[in-house]
C-alpha cells in the first residue's frame, strides 16, 4: 500500500489472482474468474463487502496500533478471518472437481451485447482456447465458458482429465461435465478398467448387460443388483453453519451419531432448538468449529458442524458412467440379474451387476460406452490396465480392432433358469453415483398454514408443489374446474391472474363461483 | 462525529445513536428496543428515491430473525442500511459530493429492499405469490411393474403426510406442464421407496423418462372429489398408446388386458445391441431402428468407427448449439412474458391478451423439440422478433404482424391483436420500449397502484406486526379488492370500445408524485374480446 501524501491518493495492490492472462484473437485478454452458480451476484456483494471491511481493519490497526502499513498480504488475511466469520458466507461442500470447475470459469471481456436471435455463437478462433460446450444462461450466453487451456480438442479441465473416448461420441459433453462435477466419492473405489491417465473420479467397474429387461429398463432407468448396491456405497460430507448472538450449548460433539432433524444445539435464553436439517441420512460429526463472527454489528458465534455419512446405493438414486449414459437405480435382488457368459472367460458364467437399455446407447450414439466395455473386457482378460487421453485411442485398442479380436461379441444368457432369445453384450463398465439421493429429492407439504415470524404464511422452500398458472390452466382445459378452484384457494394474488387466461377458454369464467366456504385451514406458528 | 438521530415514532425515548454505537464491534450494544421495532434515519437534506420524489427519511428493519433464511435477507439489509449511515456520518452540506454520496447509498438501499421484496427468489415471490400446493409432495420417478396404468405408487411418508389413503385419488404431473396431458389424475398406492412409480402408458403425456426427472402428486381435496372419480386416468384412457419398445405388435392399447399382457412381451427377451451389430449392419440394428423409428444404423456406425477431429468439433459445435436453444430461450421468453404484462398494466382487456400471448410463448419454447420434430416452420425466437422489432410498423403491417403472431402461436387473431396494436402505438418494439424507461419500472410490477401497495408493504413488514389484524397479509388482500373495485367501477365508467394503454408519464400529479390506476384512455380500435365485468370482491 502507498500513500501519495501530496495528492493523498492511496494505492493498494493486491496479489494478482491466480489465472492466464492469454492472447486471443490477437488481443491480450483478461479473464476474470465468475461463479455463475445461483446468487453469484449476492456472492459477489457479499464478497465485495469484506473485502472493504477488511482494509477497513488493516488501515484501522495501521493508524490506531502503529502497526506497519498494510500491505496486500496482511489484507488478504484479514479477508480470510472475515470470510471463515461471516454469517453470509456457508462452506459449499462440493467436490473438488466442482470447485476447480468454478474457478476455471471465464467471463471473455469485450463481447458485444447481443443483436437479435439469442444462441451459441462460438468463433472458431476460439477453438483450443474456450471450451464450446460450456453452458452459461441467460445475458451471459456468449460471454462465459469454461477455459480449455490450449488442448487442441478445445476440452475443459473436467472433460480433459477424466472423459475417455471422446472420438466415439460428439453429443451430451456438457451433461458429461455434470455428472464428472456432481459425482459423489465411493467409501471403497477402484480405479477404472480404462481410464483417463489423469482421472479423478471414484467409481466402481461394473459387469454391465446392455440389454432390454422390459419394464425396468425403460426409459433409462438403470437395473443394479443388491450386492453391487452395498459395493457402491459413498461417503456423504455435508456442513451445516449457524450464527447468534445467545449463547449456546452444543447437544452434540465431535464423533456424535446424527439422525436428520436431530437436535445439535440449544438457545437457553430463547427455547430455540438448532436442528441438523441438512442431512436425509443418519450421520456422524466429524468436526465443529466455532468463529468469531458480526451479527447485525454485534459480537457473535459462528459454528460449522461437518457431518459425514455413509450411503449405500438404493433405488431411485442416480448414477452415471461415463458417457452421458445416467439413469435412476432400480434395486433388485441379485436374482433377478441375468447370467451372462462371461466375457473375458468364455467358460464361465457371471451375474450381471448392471443392466441398462440398449435403446438408451444406440438412440444417443454413445459408441464410447461400447468401446469402453470391449476395451475394459480385453484389459480384464490381459490383466492390466489401460490409461487413455480423453479422445484419441491408442492403435491397438480401435474399436474396429477390439471388435475383430471377439470382445464386441454377443454371448448367451439367462434370466433365472430361462435362457433369453437373444444373446447379449455384456462387459464391464466403469460407473459413478452422483449427488442426487432419492431421499433428498424427496418432498411433501401438508395443508396446515405455517405463519413466519413476520406473521405472513411462509412455504418452506423445498416442501410441497409449487403452484403455478399452467398447472391451473392444465386442471382448467381437463375440466377439473372444482379442483383448480380448491387449489387456487389459498392463493392470494393468482385468482385474477387465472380469471384472466380462463376467460379465454370460457369468457366470464369467475373462479370464486366455484369456491365452496370450507373450514379455515389449522396455523402453525413457527 | 456527526450524531444520527433515530426519530422513530414508537420509539419511546428517542435516544441519539452514533453509527460508532451501530457499528463498533465490542461497543455498547444496540438498544433492544431498536432491534425489535427498528428505526427510521433521518437525513439532514432532502434525498431523491428512485421515483425522483424527495424524502428526508428511511426506515431501518428490525434486526430480529428467527430463522437463517431471513437472517440473510435481513443482514443483507443490514449491510446496506450501515453504508447508508456510513454516508450519512461522513455527510458535509458544503460538500457536493458528500450529498451524492448519500444519494447513491440511499438509491443502493432503496433498490435492496426492492429486490429482497420483489427480486425472482424476494418475500413476495417466495411467500404470498409462489406458495405451494396444499397437500401435495414430489419424488423421483421411475416406472411401475404394476399391470394396472390407473396406480401410482407413491412414497408411504409422503401418502402419510399429505393425508391420502390407499386407492385415494391424487392429481400427478411433472413440470413443466405446458399442455392439458401434462397432469393425470390417479389412485395412489402406498410404497416403501422413496420414488414415485408410474405406469410406462403414463410417461409419454408427462413427457418424463427416468434419468432423475422427478414428478409431483397433490391430494385431491375432499370437494373436487366426485368431480375427479370420473375423470381417473382420463387422458391416458383416450389417448394412451404403448412406448415402442414396450410393444412388439403396434402400439394400441387393449383395455380389456391392459397390464402387460395381450400384446405385450410378457418376459425379457434379452434384446441386444453389440459392437458387432454396430459395424456390421445386422438385424438387430434394423429391428433397433424400427422400434426407435430413427435412422441411427449409419451415424452409430461412423461414431464407432471415431470421427476426425474437424468432424468431431463441427458436429460438438452443432449439438451444443442445438442444445442451448432451452437454455437460452428461458430468459428472453420469461423478459418478454414480464414486458407484456408490464405494458397491459390494469387494462383487462390487453392483460388478458398479453397473459395467452406469454403463456403460449412459453409453451413454444418448451414445445421446442417436439415443434422441430413435426417440421413448424416457426419457433419461439421467431415470435420473440416480431414482438422486438424496434422498426415502427404502419397500420397494414399492424395487421399483419398482429395476424403472423397468432399463426405462430397457434391463438385466434382476436387473443392477439390487443397487445400488438399496444406494441405497435409505442412504435417500437418490445424490448427497446422497456428498456428505454427506468430500469426499476422494469424491477416491480410496473403498475403504478401496484408500486404504491408495494412501498407500503415493505414498509409493514419491516415493522413487527406478528398477529396485528393490520399486518402485512391482511393489507395485501384488502389492497387486491381495492384494485379489483376499482377495475371494475372502471369498467363501469369506461363503457365500450377502446383499448386502454398506460402512459407512465400521465401517472403522476402535479407534483410529480405517482398516481395509482392507468393513464388517460387511448383509442386504438375496436375491441375485440367481449367485455365483461369483474367481480367486485374475492
Amino acid at each position: 500500500m502507498k500513500l501519495d501524501r501530496e495528492t493523498l491518493r492511496l494505492t493498494l495492490s493486491l496479489p494478482r489472482p491466480d489465472g492466464p492472462f492469454i492472447s486471443m484473437n490477437g488481443v491480450e485478454r483478461t479473464f476474470v474468474p465468475v461463479v455463475t452458480r445461483a446468487g453469484a451476484k449476492d456472492r459477489q456483494e457479499v464478497a465485495k463487502g469484506l473485502l472493504m471491511r477488511a482494509l477497513e481493519m488493516a488501515l484501522a490497526d495501521h493508524h490506531h496500533q502503529g502497526s506497519p502499513p498494510p500491505d496486500g498480504d496482511v489484507v488478504m488475511a484479514y479477508f480470510r478471518r472475515l470470510l471463515a466469520a461471516s454469517p453470509l458466507v456457508e462452506n459449499v461442500p462440493a467436490s473438488d472437481l466442482e470447485r476447480e470447475g468454478c474457478a476455471e470459469m471465464v467471463r471473455v471481456m469485450g463481447v458485444p451485447p447481443l443483436p437479435g436471435r439469442i444462441e451459441r455463437e462460438f468463433d472458431e478462433a476460439n477453438w483450443g482456447i474456450l471450451d464450446p460446450s460450456s453452458t452459461s444462461q441467460g445475458r451471459h450466453i456468449n460471454e462465459v465458458f469454461r477455459r480449455a487451456d490450449g488442448n487442441p480438442y478445445s476440452l475443459c479441465k473436467t472433460h480433459y482429465e477424466n472423459a475417455i473416448g471422446l472420438k466415439h461420441m460428439t453429443s451430451r459433453m456438457q451433461l458429461l461435465r455434470t455428472a464428472f462435477e456432481s459425482h459423489l466419492p465411493q467409501m471403497d473405489p477402484e480405479p477404472p478398467l480404462v481410464g483417463n491417465v489423469r482421472n479423478r473420479l471414484s467409481g466402481k467397474n461394473f459387469v454391465t448387460a446392455l440389454m432390454d429387461l422390459g419394464v425396468k429398463t425403460f426409459e433409462d432407468s438403470t437395473v443394479v443388483s443388491e450386492s453391487a448396491a452395498a459395493r457402491m456405497t459413498c461417503r456423504r460430507v455435508l456442513r451445516q453453519a449457524f450464527t447468534t448472538r445467545e449463547p449456546v450449548r452444543l447437544l452434540v460433539t465431535e464423533g456424535s451419531p446424527i439422525d436428520p432433524k436431530g437436535p445439535i444445539a440449544l438457545i437457553e435464553s430463547k427455547d430455540h432448538t438448532i436442528r441438523a436439517r441438512r442431512i436425509a441420512y443418519p450421520a456422524v460429526v466429524t468436526k465443529i468449529e466455532e468463529h468469531a463472527a458480526v451479527s447485525f454489528g454485534l459480537p457473535a458465534r459462528k459454528y460449522v458442524l461437518t457431518f459425514e455419512a455413509r450411503i449405500p446405493l438404493r433405488t431411485g438414486d442416480k448414477i452415471s458412467g461415463r458417457h452421458g449414459n445416467k439413469g435412476v437405480a432400480w434395486v433388485v435382488p441379485d436374482a433377478e440379474m441375468p447370467l451372462v457368459t462371461c466375457p473375458w472367460d468364455p467358460s464361465k458364467t457371471i451375474r450381471a451387476d448392471v443392466c441398462m437399455s440398449p435403446f438408451s446407447v444406440v438412440k444417443r450414439r454413445m459408441m464410447s460406452l461400447l468401446w469402453e466395455m470391449m476395451a475394459a473386457n480385453r484389459a480384464r482378460a490381459k490383466g492390466e490396465i489401460y490409461t487413455v487421453g480423453p479422445w484419441e485411442v491408442p492403435g491397438e485398442l480401435s474399436f474396429e480392432k477390439l471388435t475383430a479380436e471377439g470382445h464386441g461379441r454377443k454371448r448367451t444368457a439367462w434370466l433365472g433358469d430361462h435362457r433369453l432369445e437373444y444373446p447379449v453384450f455384456a462387459g464391464l463398465l466403469y460407473w459413478i453415483r452422483l449427488d442426487k439421493l432419492a431421499p433428498e429429492g424427496s418432498s411433501s407439504s401438508d395443508d396446515r398454514l405455517h405463519v413466519g415470524p413476520l406473521g405472513l404464511s411462509m412455504d418452506q422452500t423445498k416442501n410441497g408443489q409449487r403452484r403455478d398458472p399452467s398447472k391451473s390452466m392444465a386442471m382448467f382445459h381437463r375440466g377439473l374446474k372444482s379442483l383448480l378452484a380448491s387449489s387456487a384457494l389459498r392463493s392470494t394474488m393468482d385468482v385474477n391472474y387465472l380469471e384472466e387466461l380462463a376467460g379465454v377458454l370460457e369468457p366470464g369464467f369467475r373462479l370464486g363461483d366455484l369456491v365452496e366456504p370450507t373450514a379455515a385451514a389449522p396455523l402453525i406458528k413457527e | 462525529m456527526r450524531a444520527i438521530r433515530y426519530i422513530d415514532g414508537t420509539y419511546p425515548k428517542g435516544t441519539v445513536l452514533t453509527k460508532t454505537q451501530l457499528a463498533d464491534l465490542g461497543g455498547t450494544p444496540l438498544d433492544p428496543d431498536i432491534e425489535k421495532r427498528g428505526a427510521t434515519i433521518e437525513f439532514p437534506v432532502a434525498l431523491l428515491d428512485f421515483d425522483g420524489r424527495e424524502i428526508r427519511q428511511v426506515r431501518m428493519p428490525p434486526a430480529v430473525a428467527l430463522r437463517e433464511g431471513e437472517l440473510i435477507i435481513l443482514s443483507r439489509i443490514q449491510s446496506s442500511v450501515q453504508n447508508l449511515l456510513m454516508a450519512l456520518e461522513e455527510y458535509d452540506p458544503a460538500s457536493p459530493k458528500t450529498k451524492r454520496l448519500l444519494q447513491v447509498a440511499l438509491q443502493k438501499y432503496q433498490e435492496l429492499v426492492l429486490d429482497v421484496i420483489f427480486g425472482k427468489k424476494g418475500f413476495l415471490s417466495r411467500s404470498i405469490l409462489g406458495n405451494r400446493i396444499p397437500r401435495s409432495g414430489r419424488a423421483v420417478l421411475l416406472p411401475s411393474e404394476d399391470p394396472d396404468p390407473m396406480v401410482v405408487h407413491v412414497p408411504a411418508t409422503m401418502m402419510r403426510r399429505i393425508r391420502v389413503r390407499d386407492g385415494g385419488l391424487v392429481v400427478v404431473g411433472r413440470d413443466p406442464v405446458i399442455w392439458y396431458g401434462g397432469i393425470e389424475i390417479l389412485r395412489a398406492k402406498e410404497s416403501e421407496e422413496e420414488v414415485i412409480r408410474l405406469h410406462p402408458l403414463v410417461f409419454r403425456q408427462l413427457g418424463g423418462d427416468c434419468d432423475g426427472d422427478q414428478v409431483w402428486i397433490a391430494a385431491v381435496p375432499p370437494s373436487s372429489i366426485p368431480e375427479s372419480e370420473r375423470k381417473v386416468g382420463g387422458f391416458v384412457r383416450r389417448n394412451g398408446k404403448w412406448p415402442v419398445p414396450m410393444s412388439s405388435s403396434g402400439t394400441r392399447v387393449d383395455w380389456e388386458n391392459v397390464g402387460y399382457q395381450g400384446s405385450l412381451k410378457t418376459e425379457p427377451d434379452g434384446f441386444s445391441i453389440g459392437p458387432e451389430d454396430i459395424l456390421g449392419g445386422t438385424e438387430e440394428m434394423e429391428d433397433c431402428e424400427r422400434i426407435l423409428r430413427k435412422e441411427v444404423a449409419s451415424e452409430c456406425r461412423q461414431a464407432a468407427l471415431g470421427y476426425d477431429v474437424e468432424t468431431w468439433k463441427r458436429k460438438v459445435l452443432e449439438v451444443n448449439r442445438a442444445q442451448l436453444v432451452m437454455k437460452t430461450g428461458m430468459g428472453p421468453v420469461g423478459a418478454a412474458a414480464m414486458y407484456l404484462r408490464i405494458l397491459a398494466g390494469d387494462d383487462c382487456h390487453l392483460k388478458r391478451s398479453a397473459n395467452v400471448v406469454s403463456e403460449r410463448l412459453a409453451q413454444k419454447l418448451l414445445s421446442h423439440k417436439r415443434a422441430k420434430k413435426k417440421g413448424e416452420s416457426y419457433d419461439h425466437q421467431d415470435c420473440l422478433d416480431l414482438l422486438n422489432r424496434r422498426k415502427p410498423w404502419d397500420e397494414t403491417e399492424r395487421e399483419e404482424a398482429a395476424t403472423a403472431l397468432a399463426m405462430m402461436l397457434g391463438l385466434e387473431p382476436r387473443h392477439v391483436r390487443p397487445i400488438v396494436y399496444a406494441i405497435w402505438r409505442h412504435g417500437q418494439g418490445l424490448t427497446a420500449l422497456i428498456k428505454d424507461r427506468n430500469p426499476l419500472f422494469t424491477a416491480t410490477t410496473g403498475r403504478a397502484s401496484h408500486r404504491e401497495t408495494a412501498l407500503e408493504l415493505a414498509k409493514r413488514i419491516f415493522i413487527d406486526r406478528r398477529g396485528d389484524p393490520d399486518g402485512p397479509v391482511p393489507f395485501m388482500l384488502r389492497a387486491i379488492e381495492r384494485a379489483r373495485s376499482e377495475r371494475a367501477s372502471e369498467e363501469g365508467d369506461r363503457g365500450t370500445g377502446a383499448v386502454r394503454i398506460p402512459d407512465p408519464g400521465a401517472l403522476r400529479d402535479e407534483g410529480g408524485h405517482l398516481l395509482p390506476g392507468d393513464g388517460p384512455a387511448h383509442e386504438a380500435g375496436p375491441r375485440d374480446a367481449p367485455a365483461h365485468a369483474l367481480p367486485a370482491q374475492a
